[in-house]
């Protein structure tokens, strides 16, 4: 792939890449380090791509990881602890949304983010989480357990 | 609010992007980045390279000779060679492209005989040899030295290669000169050593026509730096920086209108800002011919040339060997057996034996009548402890040294039975100190 052809491919997805940064740090300037270092990787790394049609597919992968990644430094900077994967809904039920999110185990969260701020369908993430689709609606479903949230599906 | 209007609120405030995310912006930084990140790429792979280079070099010079002088042939890489080859003053003289690469060979019967580089001031000439002669156990030895402009037999003294004794991977001989030659004929000998007649065989002679490039002026500083030492006077007078070495005057004062040389030795040092060289040889009274006073001593120190470029240097005197006068002769009783000077018998050394023959060997080949005079001498004293023999007629006799294993406590060297007087007794010329004196004078050489 030819760089112009990456950045032209680029240009359709930054809306949905910042849409899934943001909601882990809550900070434009971060969201927007974070789909930097997501798209440098990815022109970097554009080789390894063999079937173009999963360009956003794996992009988006580039970007969770490095999302997750800032995530944990992030996290220590300003003491926050995630939930245990047991955890009641109760110990975030009183924690605005944002937060809420921020709080859920790492696996809970990817889902809801790329869910409703990516806005892909099950399937879909379970393509990008490289996980089975009855995992996936698991974990959306403990997600919304957690968050006390009711979604038509 | 319940956490769908929540979300709902979260939606809409990410719903506009920030100006970074603009197209043409986002553009610019990951480019930048990327360029950034090629560049750093680039610099790392340079100086991997570069660090395999140096250090495949690094070996392949101190590990193998042949790929060392390959090496040299190779334009640029010569320089990162001869860095890691040569030492000391050797080493500024060749960073400063003061060496010149010469490369002929001769072909002998005894393998070939390489003269790979030269270089020469107003002091020295230094000759840098190489080739297989050396692996068949051979000695190189200058016999002449020529102007190749005007023909004539050039002066010269002083071929010890003690300024070069560092360069293991060389044959180094550096004969001290009284001014530069641009064209040299060096005339050499390839000689074998004959352990049984104690004395080189020539095999066969090889000469050279080379011409050495550059000059660079000397440096002279007048030091007239008077001290005392042990009850003696000295002046350093003069010290003159060439490029390949350093030459210091010295007066010993109680010297001056005596036959008696009562200081045997001074070792000196020049420190730099960063780095110091040692003293290497000591000429003594005997340079190029020139005719040095009594009580006038002149010593040879690796050159300091290079290091006055970062600021001064210092001249250190670290050491004075003194012999009183009154200690300087010797008198061996050959009847009592004892050696006796201006201060009484001798303690630290002890007459063993006379002997006619030692090992089989006669003490003179030339049919010279004589015998061998063993003597014990304590650990760690200086070898050679007599010079020459002072004859009845006043003339002297060189004693030539056949000492054993250098850390026996036995010496042994022949005496002729005509440097005996009436009695009996010989007089033999001390050559070792009585008094080895630790100094610390520093004279600062500004440039």
């Amino acid at each position: 792939m030819k760089d112009q052809e990456f950045m032209d491919r680029i240009e359709p997805m930054r809306k949905k890449l910042y849409a899934v940064a943001y909601p882990y740090f809550g900070s434009e300037s971060m969201a927007v380090d974070a789909v930097d270092e997501a798209i440098y990787k990815g022109f970097l790394k554009k080789r390894q791509l063999r079937k173009p049609e999963f360009f956003e597919t794996w992009l988006v992968r580039i970007l969770i990881n490095v999302c997750n990644s800032k995530y944990q430094h992030y996290k220590k900077q300003v003491g926050m602890e995630e939930l245990p994967e047991d955890a009641s809904p109760s110990e975030i039920e009183n924690l605005p949304l944002k937060e809420a999110i921020r709080k859920l185990p790492e696996k809970y969260r990817e889902v809801i983010l790329l869910k409703f701020f990516g806005g892909y369908t099950l399937a879909e993430i379970a393509e990008l989480t490289d996980s089975p689709q009855g995992t996936v609606a698991t974990r959306m479903r403990k997600a919304l357990e957690l968050l006390r949230m009711e979604v038509a599906e | 609010m319940n956490r769908l209007e929540e979300l709902n609120q979260m939606k809409m405030e990410i719903e506009t992007m920030p100006e970074e995310m603009q197209m043409p912006t986002l553009k610019a930084r990951v480019k930048k980045r990327v360029w950034r990140h090629r560049a750093l790429v680039a610099v790392r792979n340079v100086m991997i390279t570069l660090v395999a280079l140096m250090g495949g070099l690094t070996i392949g010079v101190n590990t193998s000779e042949s790929f060392a002088d390959s090496v040299k042939s190779i334009p640029v890489l010569n320089k990162l060679a001869a860095a890691v080859n040569f030492s000391g003053g050797y080493e500024d003289a060749v960073r400063e492209e003061y060496v010149t690469k010469i490369g002929k060979v001769v072909k002998t019967k005894y393998g070939d005989v390489v003269l790979s580089y030269a270089m020469s001031d107003d002091s020295t000439l230094v000759m840098f040899f190489g080739g297989d002669w050396e692996k068949k156990h051979r000695d190189l030895m200058l016999s002449k030295l020529i102007d190749a402009d005007t023909g004539k037999e050039i002066r010269w003294s002083g071929c010890t290669s003690a300024l070069g004794e560092k360069e293991k991977s060389w044959k180094v001989l550096d004969p001290c000169w009284r001014e530069y030659h641009k064209h040299v004929t060096a005339e050499l000998e390839l000689s074998k050593w004959d352990g049984k007649k104690g004395e080189h065989k020539v095999l066969e002679t090889v000469s050279f026509t080379f011409t050495t490039d550059k000059k660079l002026k000397s440096k002279e500083f007048t030091v007239k730096k008077e001290f005392e030492a042990n009850g003696f006077s000295y002046r350093i007078e003069k010290v003159t920086m060439y490029p390949l070495s350093t030459r210091v005057e010295v007066i010993c004062l109680d010297d001056i209108g005596t036959d008696a040389e009562q200081t045997l030795g001074m070792k000196f040092s020049l420190v730099g800002k960063n780095e110091s060289r040692s003293v290497i040889e000591h000429n003594g009274g005997t340079v190029l011919g020139e005719t040095i006073e009594p009580g006038h001593y002149i010593y040879y120190l690796e050159s300091g040339y290079y290091m006055m470029d970062s600021g001064e240097v210092t001249l250190c005197l670290d050491e004075i060997d003194q012999l009183p006068k009154e200690q300087k002769e010797v008198i061996y009783d050959s009847k009592k057996k004892t050696l006796t000077d201006g201060k009484g018998e001798l303690k630290d050394i002890k007459v063993i034996k006379e002997s006619k023959n030692r090992g089989g060997e006669k003490p003179f080949e030339d049919g010279t009548k004589g015998k061998w005079l063993t003597v014990e001498v304590p650990d760690g004293i200086i070898r050679n402890v007599f010079s020459y023999a002072k004859k009845p007629d006043g003339t002297l006799g060189d004693i030539e040294h056949w000492c054993g294993e250098s850390d026996s406590h036995y010496e042994s060297f022949p005496i002729a039975e005509d440097w005996r007087d009436e009695d009996g007794k010989i007089c033999l010329i001390r050559n070792y100190p009585e008094y080895i004196i630790k100094t610390d004078i520093k004279i600062p050489l500004k440039k």
